[in-house]
């Protein structure tokens, strides 16, 4: 089975990072931003790197790298072709199960530890191309309306 | 020695910076390490080292270093400290000043606050919080024992 892992740069690779002990039961490969830190973190891997764009660097910016990287997830998911996509979050993760949905992907959302009592905006966007919605904190099962509970990462 | 974490993001974090500077320039004695991450950072205070971002073992040594943390209210942030077993005294990002997206790191920080793991301060308490931790005992922090990866396999194998 092929697993795409997909995570933005920060605290969303460091959640991903800890299912590292289920990765090897699969042919897999990860999808995150270029960041400083995000190399460090990830010697060894096969990893496709997006550029990281914030909204605060300005609409223009954000449209074309949200534009690119579109076009970058679209070849990775093309070439890869992922049977199930697992992702902690945040904004890359909203193209990747878009595009991944038309490939017949499975979608996982696992929405991060940091929300006890609300949705991240990735999580809300995400939501309708996701078939399995893990939250993990027990409060945020009254947040979404299918949301499953089995525990923190971390 | 206080490590202060900002974590990874591109925000600015001033107001946990400029009171962490302040509070540096008015307790000589005590020794900051700063992690800046993104955001260029100047001090005038002598007992404050810096750094941005360094590798995880090297990271993970200056942690267990630390006396006490100061950190963002970004998750990973918070777990890694108290898994390392850490005195951690959070200062949320607030939207209102342009240092999140939105207002969520307060609702980790509260909760980690309830659950007794973790003290909580802004611009304003940061010094009286500082001096209170010195003998405050954190509840050790453990995660539920759910068989996270177990299950999620599980849910991968559809």
């Amino acid at each position: 089975m092929k697993v795409l892992f997909v995570a933005s740069a920060g605290g969303h690779l460091d959640e991903l990072l800890t299912l590292k002990e289920i990765f090897k039961e699969y042919e897999y490969q990860i999808l995150t931003e270029e960041n400083p830190a995000t190399r460090n973190k990830l010697a060894n891997e096969t990893v496709t790197y997006l550029p990281k764009v914030t909204r605060d660097e300005g609409k223009v910016k954000f449209a074309r790298v949200f534009a690119t990287n579109y076009l970058k997830t679209n070849k990775l998911i093309k070439t890869f072709q992922p049977d199930v996509i697992v992702t902690t979050g945040a904004q890359i993760s909203y193209a990747a199960f878009k595009i991944g949905k038309k490939h017949g992907t499975r979608n996982i959302y696992i929405e991060s530890i940091a929300r006890v009592n609300s949705k991240s905006k990735a999580g809300s966007l995400c939501e309708k191309y996701a078939d399995t919605i893990l939250v993990q904190w027990e409060e945020m099962l009254d947040v979404y309306e299918n949301a499953t509970y089995i525990g923190r990462v971390m | 020695m206080i490590l202060v974490l900002l974590g990874s993001q591109d925000y600015k974090f001033d107001r946990l910076i400029n009171a962490v500077d302040n509070f540096a320039l008015e307790n000589k004695n005590v020794k900051f390490v700063i992690q800046t991450g993104r955001n260029n950072y100047e001090t005038s205070a002598p007992n404050i080292d810096k750094f941005d971002f360094v590798a995880k073992d090297e990271f993970e040594k200056i942690i267990s270093d630390a006396e006490l943390i100061i950190t963002h209210g970004g998750a990973a942030s918070l777990i890694s400290s108290l898994v390392a077993g850490r005195k951690i005294i959070a200062f949320p990002r607030l939207k209102d000043y342009n240092e999140q997206i939105d207002n969520h790191q307060v609702e980790i920080v509260d909760k980690f606050v309830e659950l007794g793991y973790i003290l909580k301060a802004d611009e304003k308490s940061l010094d009286a919080t500082i001096k209170f931790a010195a003998t405050w005992t954190p509840t050790k922090y453990s995660k539920p024992n759910t068989n996270f990866n177990s299950r999620l396999t599980e849910i991968i194998k559809g």
